[in-house]
């Protein structure tokens, strides 16, 4: 790469815009590849800080009340059309932030900052009301799945849409009549995907969508995010596959510590030298594609 | 040198057509095996197997010509690292707790895991997929196994951690002269781990 592409591609990354002349909700950070003149957004998160009132073991019978902060000054978007991944640190939070933008909170949460779905602004009440119909979540855990209910029940929809999503990715109709179970966990995962593309949502946010598929079946949900987002919708990909998220995704945010440390173009995943935070470089070169490298530990990895 | 020995099996659960139909295979301790095939073909139930969490219908896993068993307080020579680690730990044991049950965790195992002490006095639900997944390799490895099955187990995990532990396991199976039956759905880190593919 030459010095001039090189400083191309270092310009996508973050910094603030002039949007004045936009509505008053439109002052996040994003990369200039994926700049959009009029481009709608589906969802921000402003500033979002999560704790937990936590009760830490101090003793045998004894525990200390302790505030410990899982998310701070958290900002991030997806805009119409667009897929933005998020990658990053293992217990840094990521999980938190989707069960935020869902309404999904702990009882001993304490939450501050703002949530835009479609240009308005969110409550827990309001999200918990997109759950499931403008906003689809497909959920970490297969634990998510209802042990008592049958998998086709669970899924909903129609049994036309069931019947294709099914055959798309390679499920057996019988799979309809099984409990959670009965999957495995590959089987279990595919499940998850469907529940979230059967409804009509507008947005998607899958969480670690992919562990337990094989490398075709997880090439098909990514080109399903893909062709969601080609038709208006907006997704949020959470995920440690790097590799697989950057074949579909627009946007890439780094995650560390419970906030966004870096957000730049996929293109400048393709080398570190285009990436600015040395842990985006670290999880670089530790990728088994790459040099499967050990980075020393330190105070703060995770 | 030991070696696990699959001959002709067949497993089914209730109800269902067999998931694994006369499947024979061979690993010896100095290898590291990776399974390979298609989501939903069994490779899952063939670590169970292998591990002897679920029995045959026909054929079986023997170790060293005989049926691995835990019995008088020791665990199976064979064990497994489960894909879902929120699905192993008990709910109800701290993390040390947990432990205990077998005998501990040495400090070496900790830091070459990168276990914060911390993380040892909370209970499952309040530790991340990748923090429960390094207790949950831990206690396998305090096990002192002569075979390692682990099911996708780095899918949870930062590409760091996952170099971290994937070059933690390696140093310990070639030190320990441990074998290591893995799948893996990642061509990359099957190529850098693998010594043998079987393919189901």
């Amino acid at each position: 790469m030459s010095e001039e592409e090189k400083d191309q591609v270092i310009e996508g990354h973050e910094h603030h815009h002039d949007h004045s002349h936009e509505a008053a909700h439109h002052h996040h950070l994003h990369a200039a590849q994926s700049h959009h003149t009029h481009g709608y957004h589906l969802l921000q998160v402003e500033n979002l800080s999560i704790g937990f009132d936590m009760y830490e073991q101090t003793g045998k019978w004894t525990s200390a009340r302790a505030f410990s902060p899982v998310i701070h000054g958290l900002n991030i978007s997806v805009h119409e059309g667009e897929i933005v991944a998020i990658v990053g640190a293992s217990g840094s939070g990521k999980t938190v932030l989707a069960d935020a933008i869902m309404g999904l909170y702990e009882p001993n949460s304490l939450v501050e900052g703002t949530i835009y779905f479609d240009g308005v602004e969110q409550t827990t009440e309001t999200l918990a009301q997109h759950r499931g119909r403008e906003i689809a979540f497909v959920p970490q855990s297969v634990k998510s799945l209802d042990p008592l209910m049958r998998v086709g029940k669970q899924i909903g929809g129609t049994a036309e849409k069931r019947a294709e999503l099914f055959q798309q990715y390679r499920l057996d109709p019988q799979v309809e009549r099984m409990y959670p179970h009965e999957l495995s966990g590959g089987m279990a995962r595919r499940v998850l995907l469907c529940t979230a593309l059967v409804s009509d949502p507008k947005l998607i946010i899958a969480d670690e969508p992919t562990p337990g598929l094989d490398l075709e079946l997880a090439v098909q949900a990514m080109a399903d995010f893909r062709a969601f987002a080609n038709k208006g919708g907006g997704v949020l990909l959470i995920t440690h596959d790097i590799e697989l998220a950057l074949s579909v995704a627009d946007r890439v945010a780094v995650f560390r510590d419970g906030t966004v440390i870096e957000e730049t173009a996929v293109a400048n995943f393709s080398s570190p030298d285009t990436l600015q935070e040395e842990f985006s470089r670290s999880l670089w070169r530790a990728l088994p594609e790459h040099e499967f490298a050990v980075i020393p530990m330190e105070e703060g990895w995770r | 040198m030991a070696r696990l020995t699959v001959e002709n099996l067949t497993f089914a659960y209730p109800g269902c057509a067999p998931v694994l139909q006369n499947v024979s295979l061979q690993v010896e301790s100095h290898e590291r095996v990776a399974l390979k095939a298609p989501s939903g073909y069994g490779k899952s139930t063939l670590c169970q197997l292998l591990a002897g969490y679920l029995t045959p219908q026909q054929g079986s896993v023997l170790l060293d010509g005989k049926k691995p068993q835990a019995g008088s307080g020791k665990p199976n020579a064979v064990q497994l690292i489960w894909q879902h680690p929120e699905q192993v730990m008990d709910p109800y044991l701290r993390m040390s707790e947990s432990l205990a049950e077998v005998g501990g965790i040495t400090e070496e195992l900790r830091v070459g895991l990168g276990i914060k002490p911390e993380w040892l006095t909370r209970f499952p639900h309040e530790l991340s997929g990748g923090e429960l997944q390094r207790c949950c390799i831990a206690r396998t490895l305090m096990c002192r196994p002569q075979f390692i099955i682990a099911d996708e187990i780095s899918t949870m995990l930062d590409a760091i951690t996952q170099a971290q532990i994937w070059h933690f396991l390696l140093e310990y199976t070639q030190n320990n002269g441990v074998g290591l039956v893995m799948v893996t759905h990642s061509p990359a880190l099957l190529q850098r781990l693998a010594t043998r593919v079987i393919e189901l």
